[in-house]
């Protein structure tokens, strides 16, 4: 369920078991830098930092269909430009590169953390705890909310109340009272229930709280960092510089 | 002294009466005590009283006062007393709150702020006392409902608590997750000398492994000694509405005195069934295989893929026209899959499911509040006859009539959520069937429900069996089973590894599902006879070998 969600919940390679923190700062200089880079060999450059993360952390698979359609979407829209001239090829390909690397670091962020190690990441950055909680519970409860709407669907559906656009469209009242009346009543029963087992498990304790698995930073996470902070700062140096020139070289004919 | 609970009474707010009254208990260190009574009786309340959510979460007004540990309840915050009272709740799923098992297990440490090598120590612990290290690094929501329930108790555990206190921890686990269950918090009470409450409303199975039964009613404690008592003084157990083993129906039907200790009502009754198996007792051959005529609905090589793996085949499955039918088997046996596919809620990937012509179909489900939206008890009832545009006259006539048979005309007016759970049940069934159906499956119906409304159910399956009503029970209840039904339809991983006479087939149940049988079939089993499920069996049986003039009789 949760996987559908997005996340990952297993630690397979090196890129899992990296501190979401550095994850987090390659995710950021990664955005900055495709808004920042105004060469398309640069852009293309700097697919290669996301693809190669996607790579590394075995999720190339499982993201080659978004990845795909993504391709797809823009190969259709690179021929629109191309027939139509609204725009330069040139402009729509560095647009599709951008775009495209922060879809992959993100994907490649997302399969790779897990969702406590996530939070644990949140904390540690200073988010107030309620706000880290609150996500650990919403994550933790997606799976359990599942069941219970596709329950109150079907049972509504056997006692003849048409969830369908017809039922909804012909008698709308009954159907929303159908609907929010069990929904209120389990809902707070499960906000009761997790109350008591909140309370019961020492939560609201005014004690600094401590935690099983503390987040420091290792060897990998340095190393990643460095290449991160290195792939920045040359491509930026070298955007500025020489790949404006090389652009020319290489694509001067889909300029206009 | 443990626990020592002085003259207690409290009032839930807005609430007119006390839920428990003046109750005085006292439980030693290291005794496993089991808390039973009906619905509403109270227990529940006292179990909050114990561990603090009364009266720092839940106000109201409580009088008399609860010593843990030597610490008084009502002046030591929750997470205070929470490394002394350890608490397990009913429900599975909302009591776990983090994403693995392992934060699980760490998290009230984690809270408390204990340091980090000991948090691990004790998760350590807590997972090996209950056997459960392989789960550690699994995702909560991957766990099946007894290793939910395991996972809860490690996570109480691992506060270190000399006192561990459980409120219907078994309710959603079928007989062999329970029975782990139990066996798991028999071995924590041997070894690191927990005090542990359970509170149930069931005995059977739980009086075997506890020190002492405390029995309650109406928010007083009635009763207080060694577990002998669930059977030597059944006749008043059942007066509460305080479930009857079977054994002592087993000794009835036998004509036994059931005035004795469960062990030895087991041998007088084994040595009596010897006997009549001795005497070659002639079962009535029994008329199950009636006239079936054409099967209303039937099932052929369905096959329904369900997710995570599990996938649900059903070669041939027939329902006949005013039949109780059993589905028995296990958590994730693939039962309300099975019975989501008869109703038609979801359609089989292969094979087919066909239903005879303008069949009605109706089911209540195991979350069955969730059916209830109308306002009043009359109208939930009349709900689809009214869009039926049926004339009043026409609806009021038929709603009482439904509202007869299930016993619910004097709470017509009530609002169906401010009923009981015994009584909403019934309402959600009384509602299906002023429908008139043809089927009618009920889903887990016995979860949750005490003797007396468990009674209740078995004869509203009875009337709609008369009334020519085919009635499906999906359950893992194997007595409740055994009681109702006369064909049953085993489940194991997603197959039918039987389906039949329910006199036979409970004869096969343990080898084919791993659940204990009931004792009755349990017992006949051991002298060799066959055919008997229920204590009624058992009496039948002894009519017809009187009739016979036997001289072992006299």
């Amino acid at each position: 369920m949760l996987r559908r969600v997005g996340l990952s919940l297993d630690e397979g390679t090196v890129i899992h078991r990296l501190d979401p923190r550095v994850k987090l700062f390659a995710v950021v200089a990664v955005s900055v830098l495709s808004v920042l880079l105004s060469s398309l060999a640069s852009i293309l450059l700097l697919l290669a930092l996301p693809v190669a993360v996607l790579v590394a952390a075995r999720c190339l698979g499982r993201a080659s269909i978004l990845l795909l359609l993504f391709l797809a979407f823009s190969a259709a829209g690179m021929v629109v430009v191309y027939v139509t001239g609204i725009m330069s090829t040139l402009e729509f390909a560095k647009f599709f590169g951008r775009v495209f690397s922060v879809v992959c670091i993100g994907l490649a962020f997302s399969y790779s953390t897990s969702p406590s190690r996530f939070a644990k990441a949140l904390e540690k950055l200073r988010f107030p705890r309620s706000v880290v909680f609150t996500l650990t519970l919403t994550l933790r409860f997606i799976p359990v909310f599942m069941d219970e709407a596709r329950d109150l669907m079907d049972s509504l559906k056997v006692r003849g109340v048409d969830l369908g656009l017809k039922g909804i469209l012909t008698s709308p009242r009954m159907v929303f009272r159908a609907l929010v009346i069990p929904l209120m009543i389990r809902l707070t029963k499960t906000a009761d229930d997790l109350a008591s087992a909140l309370e019961a498990r020492g939560v609201g304790a005014p004690v600094k709280r401590t935690s099983l698995h503390e987040l420091r930073f290792s060897r990998a996470d340095v190393l990643f960092a460095a290449l991160v902070l290195f792939s920045f700062v040359s491509l930026f140096l070298l955007d500025s510089s020489y790949f404006s020139w090389l652009d020319v070289a290489l694509f001067w004919r889909f300029m206009i | 002294m443990s626990i020592v609970v002085r003259d207690l009474s409290y009032r839930y707010p807005y609430s007119e009466r006390d839920v428990i009254q003046g109750v005085d208990l006292r439980v030693d260190r290291e005794e496993f005590v089991l808390l039973v009574g009906r619905s509403g009786c109270g227990k529940t309340t006292l179990a909050r009283c114990l561990n603090g959510l009364i009266p720092h979460v839940f106000q109201g007004e409580l009088r008399g006062s609860v010593l843990v540990d030597g610490v008084s309840v009502a002046e030591t915050p929750v997470y205070e007393l929470a490394k002394h009272v350890g608490m397990v709740f009913q429900n599975p799923d909302t009591q776990l709150c983090t994403l693995t098992v392992e934060e699980e297990v760490a998290f009230g440490p984690e809270n408390l702020g204990v340091e980090r090598g000991e948090i691990e120590r004790r998760v350590n612990w807590a997972l090996s006392s209950l056997g459960i290290q392989g789960l550690r690094r699994r995702a909560t929501f991957s766990l099946s409902d007894g290793e939910k329930q395991k996972v809860a108790v490690a996570s109480a555990l691992s506060m270190l608590p000399s006192i561990l206190v459980l409120d219907e921890p078994t309710a959603n686990l079928d007989p062999r997750a329970s029975r782990m269950l139990v066996d798991a918090l028999r071995t924590l009470r041997d070894e690191y000398g927990t005090t542990i409450v359970l509170v149930e409303h069931r005995v059977e199975r739980f009086a075997e492994v506890v020190d002492r039964v405390v029995v309650m009613a109406s928010g007083r404690i009635i009763e207080s000694g060694s577990p002998d008592i669930v059977t030597r003084e059944a006749e008043v157990l059942e007066r509460l509405s305080v479930q009857t083993p079977e054994i002592v129906e087993v000794c009835r039907a036998l004509g036994l005195t059931s005035k004795r200790s469960p062990e030895e009502l087991r041998r007088l009754a084994l040595e009596k069934l010897a006997r009549l198996k001795e005497g070659e007792a002639k079962f009535p051959t029994h008329s199950t295989e009636r006239g079936k005529g054409e099967p209303i609905l039937e099932v052929r090589d369905a096959v329904y893929d369900y997710g995570g793996g599990f996938t649900l085949r059903v070669n041939e499955l027939e329902l006949y026209r005013g039949e109780v039918v059993s589905i028995v088997g296990g958590n994730g046996s693939g039962k309300t899959t099975l019975a989501k596919l008869l109703v038609g809620l979801i359609k089989p990937k292969r094979g087919r499911v066909e239903r005879a012509k303008n069949l009605k179909l109706g089911m209540v489900f195991q979350n069955f509040e969730v059916q209830l939206f109308n306002k009043s008890v009359f109208n939930e009832v009349a709900f689809q006859l009214r869009r039926r545009k049926a004339s009043p006259e026409e609806t009021r006539r038929r709603v009482n009539k439904v509202l007869d048979l299930m016993g619910l005309r004097n709470q017509a007016e009530r609002h169906p959520h401010s009923l009981s759970q015994g009584e909403k049940q019934r309402v959600t069934l009384a509602s299906l069937i002023a429908e008139k159906p043809d089927v009618l499956v009920l889903d887990e119906p016995t979860t949750g429900q005490d003797w007396y409304h468990l009674g209740l159910l078995v004869d509203a399956v009875e009337r709609l069996r008369k009334r020519g009503v085919t009635v499906v029970l999906i359950t893992h209840d194997l007595r409740f089973a055994a009681r109702t039904a006369e064909r049953t339809v085993i489940l194991n991983n997603g197959e039918i590894v039987e389906v039949g006479d329910a006199r036979k087939a409970f004869y096969n149940v343990e080898e084919k599902t791993g659940f204990e049988p009931p004792e009755t079939v349990k017992l006949s089993k051991k002298v060799g006879l066959k055919n008997l499920i229920r204590p009624e069996d058992i009496r039948e049986l002894l009519e017809a070998h009187q009739n016979q003039k036997s001289p072992l009789m006299a």
